[in-house]
């Protein structure tokens, strides 16, 4: 029999969230990508703003990557379908931000997909191998931190740098999809803590798995530092990375059962971690993670599977 | 019944008594049914795009091995030796706790036939041209095969229930 506090949390109303979803889609097809405002990217701003764009847009991309896993293993029915929309809405942010890339010209003239770092190719090697077998709790908290990473400090970045009405229309948007994904993110942690305590240590047990481990750390640790430097080195203010996570405590902390996840503190001291600069960590591990997987041959990950292949600029296919 | 759409709006078993030389299809279906329409329809369509709503253990033909797990095993070989494509392998394959195997010849070498494509994503909304779905693309067809048991959930379709 479900305790009080298990019942509690199982008062959101996710079927409600469900259709507010479906009532709330948009299409690239709505917006009218040559409408004026193109020409407020500067020359300086475009050579600035590419390499950003091209990690934002794979970042988005292998987020969809991460829901497609989690709809895997969702609590319950009506999570999956959500979880599967917003696999098809990361994508989607994928796709809008690769023609805001088109519009400003900083495609080549066939307009391929700019090729990821290194860091993204280990990210994308590391889901199509384990990404469906890690366990929920670990993929349920990862999820979040990297969403309030992007919500709220690259995508204001951005916004503060382009003055593009275009761009504007396409992030709000985006952010109000975004503003969804994170109430359920952490909607679903909830409920997940409330469930009985054994379950979450063994979940955290398996979490431990050292191949597993080793994976995560070996790749999420260098994506996110190459990430946080290049945007450091311009201009973003650090004060904007501290506010999003400490926007991930305060959410976390605000529900009565997240506390209760093992990976939600792991999580949570890392986030400090990484955006405290002073920490030994940067020197220890992170900095010198970026120059080895830097040395990686990407040809040694093969070939990754063909859902990478399917990001597109273009509003309408037939 | 009419939508916003322009072209052929399919539903049931309206597939089955027609060819669609010349055009583009989308067939928006669980596997269950897609697995039925899709061979037919690639035989004479131009392209046919498939929307599957979920996925299920399908085996080509009845065979002599009792339901549950062991008949699974079979499927997943079956989908196994039938699509190399990895990712292909799992959007078709289903997760969690399945009931049953359904038995539909020719599905997964319909789908690997050069004009046809699957997809997962939702299908939000059927407009003028085609179907919308919730990766942003418009996918614009000339023919709309809805399944059977797909509780139709678009946007024109609903506006005009309440016009
Ligand atoms: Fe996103
Ligand atoms: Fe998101």
């Amino acid at each position: 029999m479900p305790d009080r506090t298990e019942e509690d949390a199982m008062t959101y109303d996710f079927d409600g969230m469900l259709q507010t979803i479906k009532d709330r889609q948009w299409s690239l097809a709505d917006i009218d990508w040559d409408a004026p405002g193109a020409e407020t990217m500067t020359d300086e701003l475009r050579a600035k703003l590419q390499p950003f764009m091209a990690d934002l847009m794979w970042i988005e991309h292998v987020g969809a990557r991460g829901f497609a896993s989690l709809a895997t293993m969702a609590p319950t029915p009506v999570i999956k379908e959500i979880y599967e929309y917003f696999h098809a809405e990361e994508q989607k942010h994928a796709n809008a931000e690769l023609a805001l890339m088109k519009r400003w010209g900083m495609l080549d003239e066939d307009g391929a997909v700019p090729e990821p770092n290194i860091n993204v190719k280990l990210a994308i090697k590391t889901l199509d191998t384990f990404g469906d077998s890690l366990p929920l709790t670990g993929l349920a908290t990862l999820i979040p931190l990297l969403e309030c990473a992007l919500d709220g400090a690259l995508v204001k970045f951005l916004l503060d740098e382009v003055e593009d009405p275009v761009c504007h229309q396409v992030f709000r948007h985006i952010n109000s999809d975004e503003a969804r994904h994170i109430t359920v993110d952490f909607q679903v942690l909830e409920l997940i803590g409330a469930g009985p305590l054994h379950k979450l240590l063994i979940e955290s047990a398996s979490n431990l798995k050292p191949q597993v481990v080793l994976g995560l750390i070996v790749v999420f640790v260098p994506l996110i530092n190459k990430m946080r430097d290049n945007i450091v080195a311009m201009g973003l203010p650090e004060q904007k990375l501290y506010n999003a996570v400490k926007r991930f405590n305060t959410i976390g902390s605000r529900g009565d059962h997240t506390r209760r996840i093992p990976a939600y503190h792991v999580l949570r001291s890392q986030a400090a971690m990484v955006v405290n600069r002073a920490h030994p960590y940067h020197r220890l591990l992170a900095d010198p993670l970026v120059r080895i997987t830097g040395l990686v041959p990407a040809r040694l990950l093969g070939r990754p599977q063909a859902w990478v292949d399917e990001v597109t600029h273009e509003p309408v296919a037939s | 019944m009419t939508s916003g759409f322009r072209g052929d709006l399919l539903r049931d078993d309206a597939w089955r008594s027609r060819g669609f030389a010349g055009q583009r299809v989308a067939v928006v279906a669980s596997a269950e049914e897609a697995a039925r329409i899709v061979p037919h329809v690639v035989r004479t369509a131009t392209s046919v795009k498939v929307f599957q709503r979920s996925p299920a253990w399908v085996l080509p033909t009845r065979v002599p091995l009792p339901a549950g797990p062991i008949r699974r095993r079979a499927a997943r070989l079956h989908l196994r030796l039938s699509v190399r494509d990895q990712w292909l392998r799992r959007q078709l394959t289903p997760f969690g706790d399945q009931p049953g195997v359904v038995v539909r010849p020719g599905f997964y070498a319909a789908l690997q036939q050069p004009g046809c494509k699957l997809y997962t994503w939702p299908v939000y909304a059927i407009v003028e041209h085609g179907v919308r779905s919730a990766e942003g693309v418009e996918h614009r067809v000339d023919v709309v095969i809805l399944g059977a048991d797909v509780e139709v959930d678009c946007r024109v379709l609903r506006e005009e229930r309440t016009a």
